[in-house]
């Protein structure tokens, strides 16, 4: 009796798979939800009064953050975040807008149109302008423009091909398949140290959503580290949160260091 | 450097701190039995969730350890999940005088709460116990012959300041229930509580405690005076049967039913006073501090957005209402400055409330955000309190050219919704799919569960490489047979025959247990036994070899074979 070959059933299994997940996409209701928002946005852009393009871009921003709440995809593309973002700046709500860009970038950092939107939106703010030109940057250039969930995704593609290299070499010790292990070590273990270093080591980041003073304790009887407040908008290194969770250390984007009321700031 | 662990157990305890914001803390000092010289008694009621416990052991008192003994334990209703635990405490003896009670602090759920601090008379040895602050008229109804006697008196009482009171004045209405013994209710008629024509802040509060061996059960309504006008309430009245219980829990009621009426409670809310209204009153009442201060940069461009911040601090009971001053239409802003459409964000933390209120400078004639004023009600005083801010100094310069022109600068230019829009300044939208709003597929941590894995992994081929390898090895170890046979294949004149023959009877010996290892010298083998035969072959056949002798081929062969076939059965026996 003829039996099938198991590959083949596999790959059948595979493709019918695939197959029903696109098609089943084409109709998804979260498909037509996301153009019914799309197309809010667009009418935003054309509408002929401030009322109407107020009304349009709050609909679109409405459903868009409805999104956020359902799916929160912090380790996806961060599109949903830009989207979220545009709107925000549309109604003039820039230090929001300046955190979503923020949290897009994160996602994104090879989009130009992040940036270019993230540079406007500080522009409007007044907020300084992040310089990304170090040498550290260009050295390590897979920390920086990469995103966390692709170093994650290129981390396990590499552990993958380690494990099978390195069991390749203990059935087949030749040097081609040895120089091959060596390799995609170096892949793994840059990889790896680099998603600790976003884990463990890099501090948390936030965007400053209302006006506040840096203080130089956590309250506001201390004394005030500068005169100038922190525009909202401008995005901080968090230290360290005290007080219950009530107050955050945080260093500016010039340095300086002090404290913050937790609500003044939102987390990336 | 940030602790994640921290930011996250903090993160992880926002929705705690959300859910937990029922929690409150009150306390007070008894309100009878205040004695000079006397230790003084007090009343802690935490309001809180009933699943999330109260750490007995944290309540501070300026942060020293205060001891406070748990009363009991009532829930506010059968629907709702708060509970209010009730603790009493001591203080020590304090001579005659006015005090202040300092905040208590207490741990529930493992986040500290804190009450207000409040005062406290202590009242002379030989002066009557202090009167109730109660402005209503009530007489005891029942006077019991002995404390054992059943008891309930009903009092209504209106706290928390002076009549008149005024809108927007926030106040309390108090029910009191003295009673003694068990006393299950069957009637309840309490207008105080409804408080028609007032607002309701908050959900009534109940206070239990001992004064003079009776049991005070109170019960309290924080309302907040709409508009003038005289009010009244009552008369108000409780009714219950008094019963005793036996060890087995049963019930035995009296005959007579315990009635207790108080009397009507009036309540006169007066208008504001005219005379002396500075116009920038606004409502708000009270005594307050008052700052502001600018949030924003002192150089803008026309239109930037400059941010105030206004700061008020005062009464606790009246910072939650106390209005914004009037900024729009003040003189120096009015017509200069443009006011964000959407009323400005307020914040309540104590005893201070803070605006950040947005504006746009219009004009680059604009030198400075002018003096704001405010102006409050003191109630007790009956007069009115007017504060002005200091003027901030504001540079406006003229806005950048862009190929965006800015709007025309006029004296009152307000964005009307039918405006025309502005071009718009940033990269459109990007088009979403479904698949936009998911997480990278293998882009989690759980990718690092694949260095334990892959090193399990290898590790185990490893050793199957090397069992493997192990087993090749034995597999190609020959037996003296095969080499016997092989050297008999051989020519005998051939050095390989020698060498086979050799190796052969070596094999043999290894096999028959008498050498160890075939990598010994036919002449170190010993000369007795099987070995001594094989030695005295091997030698002879090697003489000849070196000699030059030719060996007759069949006759060597044979005897090798005679002698090898014997050693073998011997070694195979």
């Amino acid at each position: 009796m003829k039996t099938t070959n198991p590959l083949i059933l596999f790959v059948i299994g595979a493709l019918v798979a695939l197959s029903i997940y696109f098609f089943v996409g084409l109709f998804s209701p979260v498909g037509d939800q996301l153009k019914t928002a799309e197309e809010s946005y667009r009418k935003g852009e054309v509408a002929p009064t401030v009322g109407e393009r107020e009304k349009a871009f709050n609909e679109s921003l409405n459903a868009y953050l409805k999104f956020e709440k359902m799916y929160q995809p912090d380790y996806g593309n961060g599109k949903l975040y830009y989207n979220i973002a545009n709107n925000y700046f549309q109604l003039g709500e820039y230090p929001t807008a300046a955190y979503y860009y923020w949290k897009a970038l994160r996602l994104g950092p090879r989009e130009a149109n992040i940036k270019s939107n993230l540079d406007a939106t500080n522009r409007k703010l007044g907020a300084p302008i992040p310089q990304n030109d170090s040498v550290f940057r260009k050295v390590l250039f897979w920390h920086y423009n990469f995103s966390l969930p692709e170093r994650l995704q290129a981390f396990f593609v590499s552990m993958v091909l380690l494990i099978a290299a390195a069991s390749a070499y203990i059935w087949l010790p030749k040097a081609w398949v040895k120089t091959l292990v060596f390799i995609t070590a170096l892949v793994s273990l840059a990889l790896f140290a680099s998603v600790m270093h976003s884990r463990y080591i890099a501090n948390a980041e936030g965007v400053v959503i209302t006006a506040t003073s840096l203080y130089r304790d956590a309250g506001q009887q201390y004394a005030q580290v500068s005169q100038e407040p922190l525009t909202p908008g401008s995005k901080i290194d968090v230290l360290d949160i005290v007080q219950n969770g009530t107050w955050l250390k945080i260093e500016a984007s010039d340095g300086t260091l002090g404290f913050v009321p937790y609500e003044s700031v939102r987390l990336l | 450097m940030v602790n994640l662990l921290r930011l996250l157990i903090a993160s992880l305890s926002i929705p705690l701190f959300v859910w937990g914001n029922d929690n409150q803390i009150n306390a007070g000092m008894s309100e009878y039995g205040l004695v000079e010289n006397q230790p003084l008694k007090g009343t802690i009621t935490v309001t809180h969730n009933a699943q999330i416990p109260v750490d007995a052991n944290s309540f501070r008192l300026e942060g020293k350890p205060l001891k406070a003994v748990f009363d009991k334990d009532v829930k506010v209703s059968s629907t709702s999940p708060l509970t209010l635990s009730i603790y009493n405490f001591e203080l020590p003896a304090k001579a005659k005088g006015l005090y202040a009670l300092p905040e208590i602090s207490v741990k529930i759920g493992g986040k500290t709460y804190k009450t207000i601090p409040s005062s406290f008379t202590v009242s002379g040895e030989n002066e009557p116990a202090p009167a109730a602050p109660a402005t209503a008229n009530h007489t005891n109804q029942q006077t019991p012959s002995s404390s054992t006697e059943p008891y309930l008196k009903l009092e209504a009482v209106v706290t928390g300041g002076t009549q008149p009171f005024y809108p927007h004045q926030r106040f309390n209405f108090v029910y009191k229930y003295l009673y003694n013994g068990n006393i299950d209710l069957t009637e309840e008629h309490l207008p105080l509580l409804t408080a028609e024509g007032f607002h309701k802040i908050g959900d009534v509060q109940v206070r239990d405690e001992i004064v003079d061996n009776r049991n005070l059960h109170e019960v309290t309504q924080v309302v907040e005076a709409i508009k003038p006008g005289q009010f009244s309430f009552g008369p108000s009245y409780i009714q219950g049967l008094p019963y005793t219980e036996d060890s087995l829990g049963k019930k035995t009621y009296a005959q007579k039913k315990l009635r207790s009426e108080a009397p009507i409670v009036n309540v006169k809310v007066d208008p504001f006073p005219e005379t002396g209204k500075p116009p920038s009153f606004n409502g708000a009442i009270g005594q307050y501090i008052y700052k502001v201060a600018m949030m924003s940069p002192t150089t803008v461009s026309v239109g930037d957005k400059v941010l105030l911040n206004i700061e008020l601090t005062g009464n606790p009971q009246h910072i939650e209402n106390v209005p914004l001053p009037e900024v729009c239409c003040i003189p120096g802003i009015s017509g200069l400055f443009k006011m964000s459409d959407l009323p400005p964000a307020s914040v309540v933390r104590g005893p201070t409330k803070q605006f950040q209120v947005e504006l746009r400078p219009l004009s680059t004639q604009i030198k400075e955000i002018p003096n704001i004023e405010f102006s409050s009600f003191n109630p007790e005083t009956k007069s009115y309190t007017v504060q002005q801010s200091d003027p901030i100094p504001l540079t406006v310069i003229p806005q950048k050219e862009t190929s965006i022109q800015p709007p025309k600068e006029t004296k009152t230019e307000f964005t009307t919704p039918s405006k025309t829009p502005q071009p718009i300044e940033i990269v459109g939208l990007y088009p979403l799919e479904s698949s936009d709003l998911q997480n990278y597929s293998l882009a989690s941590w759980w990718a690092l569960l694949l260095i334990p894995v892959g090193a399990f992994a290898l590790y185990f081929q490893l050793n199957m490489r090397q069992q493997q390898l192990h087993q090749q090895r034995q597999v190609k170890e020959v037996s003296s047979q095969e080499l016997f046979d092989e050297a008999l294949k051989a020519p005998t004149a051939s050095s390989n025959f020698y060498e086979l023959i050799t190796g052969a009877f070596l094999k043999l010996l290894v096999e028959h247990g008498d050498i160890p290892n075939a990598n010994i010298a036919p002449e170190k083998l010993p000369q007795t036994g099987a070995s001594g035969e094989v030695r005295a072959f091997l030698l002879r056949i090697e003489e000849n070899r070196f000699a030059g002798r030719k060996a007759d081929s069949p006759s060597l062969h044979q005897e090798a074979y005679l002698l090898f076939d014997r050693l073998h059965k011997e070694t195979a026996t």
